[in-house]
């Protein structure tokens, strides 16, 4: 700030006697010139001001106020006699960058060493990050083995927690960790080819984060319940859940091939309107990145296919490689083939705030278990209904779920559909015509006539106080009511297979 | 005349226009800013002009930031000035930075007359602290040269590493702290007084350590491109008053409110018959209202400027009243100044409750938390 002053400069022995008129005897006693006033709670604002008023009149001058820390005598001397005001202690010094007062301060002086080096540092970072992240690999194998077994519900889910906060991108690692790896490959090695041997009864059964079980144990999920109503009529039942959230028809694509050379004689599918639907599509594989970071098992499965029947694959291929490159999707694919950070970074959150830190990250738990008590279906107003036109119908997403079914078929694994619930059943009536087939439903009962493949159409068996936070999660009972349907198609499937 | 310092602000503008959300929203400002800051040359009379233009270039800045209270207010109006109004209420017309515009703007008009256009468009734009500070003195930026060296690089390294520990260090603690995610806010209502307590300090401390982190990378930034930007921060924990707070934290905003509000207020006071007492104990408060309503015009922001005003005036009777009765060893004593710490960050804990987080709770909630907080409520 500039100041004004047409008389001889001041010293700092006349401001200072201005000074203590204005303050009072004894105030400035060894107090230096150079001592930042403010700063030190010598004088107040108020005082500050008073005193420039009366370095004013005193040396007929004009002063603007400098900075907090920049008030001293020295410096209060300089804008009494016109000189620009001193820069404040931020700003002095600042021509030769390497004596910046800043640097002299504790928390800075180790980083301007390693600032003053650095290509040694980048080297040290670099080596300290491998050598951490060669660590990280080994931990949840070595030290946090148990913690690690209880982070990934004993490879019960592909996707632990079910609440989106301890989700990893890539569904080759999620496979290697989940239970389904660990089954005993004593049929159905598809060596291209099927080999189903009589007796083995497993189930690979995919789907959203409904089927997932989100916010609920990993025993009270859908694929769980469906276990237990199959192992009612035979102990050897065994259903592997490899939901995973998003209604994707691409993304359960990617996780059929993932798993493609484990041992399953049903694949159950999870199916509803957006499914199929362009919009629902397009959206979803444009801001999810799971969606597109696994777009080379994408690629593979539809290699699988014969290639008369691979257009409408290319086609949704085309738009997941688009996506795929605006998410930076080869560096991450480069990231988790390289380092262990990518695939343990939930595991590090997870055991931070579910056991070392807990009680901090309490807010963030009451968030995910309040979400097991909530009634969405039930609260006014009611959400919307998950239906599309049927102008919104993809003939591609139609064409490869037959397509898929078909290369199952002749693989020896049996398909069975589960058309998700659209909403309460009590909504039913909103659809019109009333009891209409709905756009899923029709699309599936053609796939399964053509196809040989049961479909169980659940759309509307779920009542409103059955969902939970959203109308695409079911509570427990929702699930048990779910449950005994799909075992039965299941199990008649497999009699199917067996004949 | 060298096209290179030209070119260098040119690039200064491009980079900021690219960040901004609304290309066209930040042009028209910048080009109002300008028209009012370069008209004063022109002004006969200087004071008055200064006053129109402040109050024009304010209403501009409550209208582009969707004020819910001039919304409210002035979709009552009839006729075009109230269509346009409710047009803009609804619009998507927000965009990055405008509130550090304004600061600038600010005291482009108050600190000097003679602006060009080149030397305005190269203090407006300047690029490393245009969104969120720090708030540079009009000479800091027009003094700026652009320059390359060593150590230079070293130091603006020696910035950015320690502002990206401390953005670290708040992200982990972001999950933690009741304040930081409107959420979790609801759910501390909920919390033992004491853990609440220390749950709002932490609060401070996650702001100050993501605030803080962010200005370390401006202002390394800043210093790599030539431009002494002030200091934001130094040490605010350390103080043991809150006026001592004030001057620690967010220093540069603090510097432009003593430059731009409290001491012309004081000294057209002080010129009256205003005693010194009754400035003292009314400035804080307005200064701090004014650093309220900058922050947002809401009655949460206002409250916690209200707040730390009451707090500012109350420290500045004290040191006025009772620090001659005490003596100077009492008051160096380490209980004194214990004691004194330990109020003044209560002080300061009680009215984070007002200020964060920023959006996402009503202040219904906050009134909740703050009387949890002083034991009115259970």
């Amino acid at each position: 700030m500039s100041t004004t002053s047409p008389l001889a400069p001041p010293t700092a022995q006349d401001v200072r006697r201005v000074l203590e008129q204005a303050l009072g005897e004894g105030r400035l006693t060894g107090v230096a010139d150079a001592k930042p006033l403010l700063r030190a709670g010598i004088i107040t604002s108020i005082e500050l001001v008073t005193i420039l008023l009366d370095l004013e009149k005193a040396f007929a001058c004009t002063i603007s106020p400098p900075d907090s820390s920049a008030v001293t005598i020295a410096s209060l001397t300089q804008l009494a006699g016109g000189q620009a005001a001193p820069a404040s202690a931020g700003q002095v010094a600042t021509a030769n960058s390497a004596n910046h007062p800043v640097l002299a301060a504790p928390g800075y002086r180790l980083f301007h060493a390693l600032a003053c080096r650095p290509f040694l540092t980048i080297a040290l970072a670099v080596f300290w990050l491998f050598v951490l992240d060669a660590l990280l690999g080994l931990a949840p194998q070595t030290v946090l083995r148990q913690q690690y077994a209880d982070f990934i519900e004993g490879g019960k889910r592909l996707y632990p927690r079910g609440s989106g906060e301890f989700s990893q991108d890539d569904f080759r690692f999620a496979v290697s960790q989940h239970e389904i790896s660990r089954a005993p490959d004593t049929g159905n090695k598809p060596g291209n080819k099927p080999g189903n041997k009589p007796g083995n009864k497993r189930v690979a059964f995919f789907g959203d984060s409904g089927t997932i079980g989100s916010y609920l144990e990993a025993d009270q999920a859908l694929p769980a319940r469906v276990e237990q109503n199959l192992k009612n009529s035979d102990e050897k039942w065994k259903v592997y859940n490899l939901a995973w959230f998003a209604r994707l028809m691409s993304k359960d694509l990617m996780l059929l091939d993932a798993v493609w050379d484990k041992p399953f004689e049903v694949a159950v599918f999870t199916v509803g309107d957006p499914y199929f639907s362009t919009r629902n599509s397009r959206l979803w594989i444009r801001d999810f990145r799971h969606t597109t970071v696994n777009l080379p098992l994408y690629t593979e499965f539809a290699q699988r296919m014969p290639a008369p029947e691979r257009p409408p694959f290319d086609e949704i291929g085309t738009l997941i490689q688009q996506s795929d490159r605006r998410q930076w999707g080869a560096l991450r694919r480069f990231q988790a083939a390289h380092f262990s950070l990518p695939h343990n970074q939930p595991f590090l959150f997870f055991l931070t705030s579910g056991y070392y830190l807990k009680p901090w990250f309490g807010p963030m738990w009451q968030d995910i278990y309040r979400a097991r008590s909530e009634r969405i279906a039930l609260t006014d107003p009611q959400q919307p209904l998950d239906l599309i036109p049927r102008s919104d119908v993809n003939p591609a997403l139609v064409k490869m779920l037959g397509s898929t079914i078909r290369l199952l078929h002749r693989r020896g694994v049996k398909t069975v559909l589960f058309v998700q619930p659209a909403g309460p059943r009590e909504r039913q009536t909103e659809i019109s015509p009333v009891n209409a087939l709905t756009i899923a439903n029709e699309l599936c009962r053609e796939n399964g006539r053509e196809n040989d493949c049961t479909v169980v159409n659940q759309r509307w068996s779920v009542p409103a106080p059955e969902f939970l936070d959203t109308l695409k999660h079911y509570t427990v009972e929702g699930n048990q009511r779910l449950a005994p349907p799909i075992a039965a198609a299941i199990l008649q499937s497999g009699q199917e297979g067996q004949r | 005349m060298s096209v290179l310092p030209l070119v260098i602000d040119l690039l200064h503008a491009v980079m900021v226009l690219s960040l901004s959300a609304r290309l066209d929203v930040a042009i028209l400002f910048f080009l109002f800013s300008s028209a009012l800051v370069l008209g004063r040359r022109l002004a006969p009379v200087s004071r008055l002009y200064l006053t129109l233009a402040i109050c024009a270039l304010t209403f501009v800045l409550l209208l582009l930031r969707q004020t819910p209270f001039l919304m409210q207010w002035g979709s009552t109006w009839p006729g075009f000035a109230g269509a346009s109004l409710r047009r803009i209420s609804q619009a998507s017309i927000r965009t990055l930075g405008l509130s550090y515009c304004y600061l600038r703007v600010v005291y482009a008009l108050v600190s000097r007359t003679d602006w060009t256009a080149p030397g305005f468009f190269r203090y407006y734009f300047c690029a490393p602290t245009f969104f969120s500070g720090p708030v540079l003195a009009p000479e800091t930026a027009l003094r700026s040269q652009t320059r390359f060296d060593k150590a230079a690089l070293a130091f603006a390294l020696t910035r950015w590493m320690n502002g990206v520990i401390r953005i670290a260090a708040a992200l982990i603690l972001m999950r933690m702290v009741p304040l930081a995610l409107p959420g979790a806010a609801l759910q501390a209502a909920a919390w033992p007084t004491p853990l609440l307590w220390i749950g709002v300090f932490a609060s401070g401390v996650w702001l100050y350590l993501n605030f803080s982190g962010y200005s370390e990378i401006y202002i390394g930034f800043a210093h790599l491109l030539g431009v002494q930007a002030p200091e934001n921060f130094d040490n605010p924990f350390g103080a043991s008053t809150i006026t001592g707070f004030w001057q620690r934290w967010h220093i540069s905003l603090g510097n432009w409110l003593r430059a731009m509000v409290y001491t012309p207020l004081s000294r057209g006071l002080l010129a009256t018959s205003t005693s010194r007492l009754i400035a003292s104990l009314l400035l804080p408060a307005v200064t701090m209202l004014v650093c309220g309503a900058w922050h947002a015009v809401t009655a949460s922001f206002l409250l916690w400027g209200l707040f730390h005003g009451v707090g500012l005036a109350l420290h500045a009777s004290w040191t006025q009243f009772a620090h001659p009765l005490l003596s100077k060893t009492l008051r160096g004593h380490f209980v004194y100044r214990s004691a004194s710490w330990t109020l003044t960050h209560a002080y300061v804990a009680l009215a984070w409750i007002f200020f964060l987080p920023v959006a996402g709770i009503g202040y219904a909630d906050r009134l909740r938390l703050f009387e949890k907080l002083v034991g009115f409520a259970q």
